[in-house]
């Protein structure tokens, strides 16, 4: 009798744990490494709107490795998910792992990061870099006066949002003759580098009295490494709106950055799955652009967490 | 020694082969044999211009009776008022006006960019000829929007060589314009000075 009652709890339990699970379904997140908060917001507010819309969220890390892209998005497949929302590991790289989700039924909303390959995903929603570049570059001549030296710290050269934003930084700045860049070096996204490549900038070429920085990473490597040599007069400016950035453009250290709506883009990218998951909605276009917001000393108070607060 | 002269003859006629067979690919004609169109910023804006011009002039409402906070990416306004000012940065390259428009109790302060540097995107924000997805990527995405505020330069400002006499003149003046706090930023597509 006992053991005829545990055995019904146990069905019991198993066909709830059925019904929720399938109440609304299991939805991966799939990011690069969240040690960089950039991605962590990505799975925090991925996570709490799926929630909120009664899916089960479950977050993953491919630390920008395709391999281990391709087996989350297998588990993803076996693990019966409804959709996968995913910030790529490479433009090229991951077209195999979200070409195998759709033969598989699973739709995949791309977030952040683009792949060269149209009609696969549902959406491919990307923060508008090149208009965010050229709004900061804006920013930056004009607090430089339109002239003078400078230093460019470029990212991962491998990467496209690399060029992307170099090319429309320098869209606006070159318009200005009496500009000069006198170096130009890959930083790889990094702090560390961003720092050490300064110092060694600045050794070079104690003239400069601006550097352009491809992400807020290095733009605040290059900060610290201004303040560390007494350099407070350099212009800086960086691109992803981070609260470090923010901390730094707060003290006049930095110039600004352009904050990429990650939160919002986020959001986005749930409510299209829901959309889809539900009655098959698509949006009205695959590749979307959420704009950058410009960040200087006047708006910085207004971010927080990769969101912006009017 | 015979067999040499056979290989360096029969190099010779392969070489003379290969230049005879091999098709020589005009520069700026790949596409006619690749399918792959190269992305021409300028010709795509010129062609659009007068449809987009044409557009934002059909919008455009009063600025005087639009609440700034609405401006967003961009707003097609039209200004009728006196030019308080004329301001000249860069070395010249960035010129604009402030206007006063006509009966405007409000406390906006509007500016007019005369080039021949032009920043922002609100004339590409606002026109609804072409969307993002018309394009392969940002980058040409951005270039539209440069090429089209290089239109605004040739085809409006330009020709009127708008200096400081401007100031204390009447104006009428039809364009893209976007808000900052208090400031309004005007990028004009068409400037009548009365």
């Amino acid at each position: 009798m006992k053991r005829l009652l545990t055995v019904s709890i146990a069905v019991l339990m198993v066909m709830a744990l059925a019904v929720s699970a399938s109440a609304a379904g299991i939805i991966y997140i799939i990011t690069p490494s969240t040690s960089n908060p950039f991605f962590g917001t990505e799975q925090r507010v991925g996570a709490a709107k799926a929630k909120a819309l009664g899916y089960e969220p479950k977050c993953f890390s491919h630390d920008d490795d395709a391999a281990t892209q391709l087996q989350l998005f297998e588990a993803a497949i076996s693990d019966g998910a409804v959709a996968i929302i995913c910030d790529n590991a490479g433009a090229d790289a991951s077209i195999e792992a979200v070409r195998k989700a759709v033969e598989a039924k699973i739709p995949v909303f791309l977030i952040d990061r683009e792949i060269n390959e149209s009609g696969l995903a549902i959406a491919q929603i990307v923060a508008d870099n090149a208009q965010g570049a050229a709004a900061i570059a804006e920013k930056w001549v004009e607090a430089m006066d339109y002239k003078g030296k400078y230093a460019e710290l470029l990212g991962l050269e491998s990467d496209t949002n690399c060029w992307v934003r170099s090319q429309n930084y320098h869209s606006v700045i070159d318009e200005y003759p009496d500009f000069e860049m006198v170096a130009q070096q890959s930083a790889n996204w990094s702090q560390t580098e961003g720092y050490s490549k300064t110092e060694a900038i600045l050794q070079a070429h104690p003239e400069i009295t601006g550097i352009i920085c491809g992400n807020d990473t290095m733009a605040c490597g290059a900060a610290q490494a201004c303040v560390d040599a007494g350099r407070t007069d350099i212009k800086i400016i960086g691109l992803d709106g981070s609260d470090d950035a923010a901390s730094y453009i707060a003290k006049g250290q930095m110039v600004g950055t352009a904050l990429q709506q990650i939160a919002r883009i986020t959001e986005i990218s749930v409510e299209q799955a829901d959309a889809y998951v539900k009655d098959g909605t698509k949006p009205a276009s695959e590749k979307q652009l959420v704009p950058c917001v410009a960040i200087t000393k006047d708006n910085v108070a207004k971010l927080s967490q990769f969101v912006y607060t009017e | 020694m015979k067999a040499k002269i056979i290989a360096v003859i029969a190099a010779i006629a392969l070489i003379v082969f290969v230049a005879k067979s091999a098709k020589v690919i005009e520069k700026g004609t790949e596409a006619q044999y690749t399918g792959v169109a190269v992305f021409d910023a300028k010709a795509s804006s010129s062609s659009d211009w007068d449809k987009i011009a044409a557009e934002i002039s059909a919008n455009a409402a009063d600025i005087t009776t639009l609440d700034i906070s609405t401006f967003g990416a961009g707003k097609a306004v039209i200004i009728k008022g006196t030019v308080s000012a004329y301001d000249s940065k860069a070395n010249g390259r960035r010129n604009t006006i402030t206007i006063a428009p006509d009966n405007y109790t409000g406390s906006a302060n509007i500016t007019v960019q005369l080039g021949s540097i032009y920043t922002g995107t609100a004339v590409r924000d606002i026109q609804t000829l072409k969307t993002f997805g018309d394009f392969t990527n940002q980058t040409e995405w951005s270039q539209y929007a440069k090429a089209l505020n290089s239109q605004i330069d040739s085809a409006v400002v330009s020709p009127l060589a708008i200096k400081e006499d401007i100031k204390g003149k009447h104006v009428t003046v039809t364009g893209a314009a976007t808000a900052s706090g208090n400031n309004v930023t005007v990028t004009p597509v068409a400037i009548v000075i009365d």
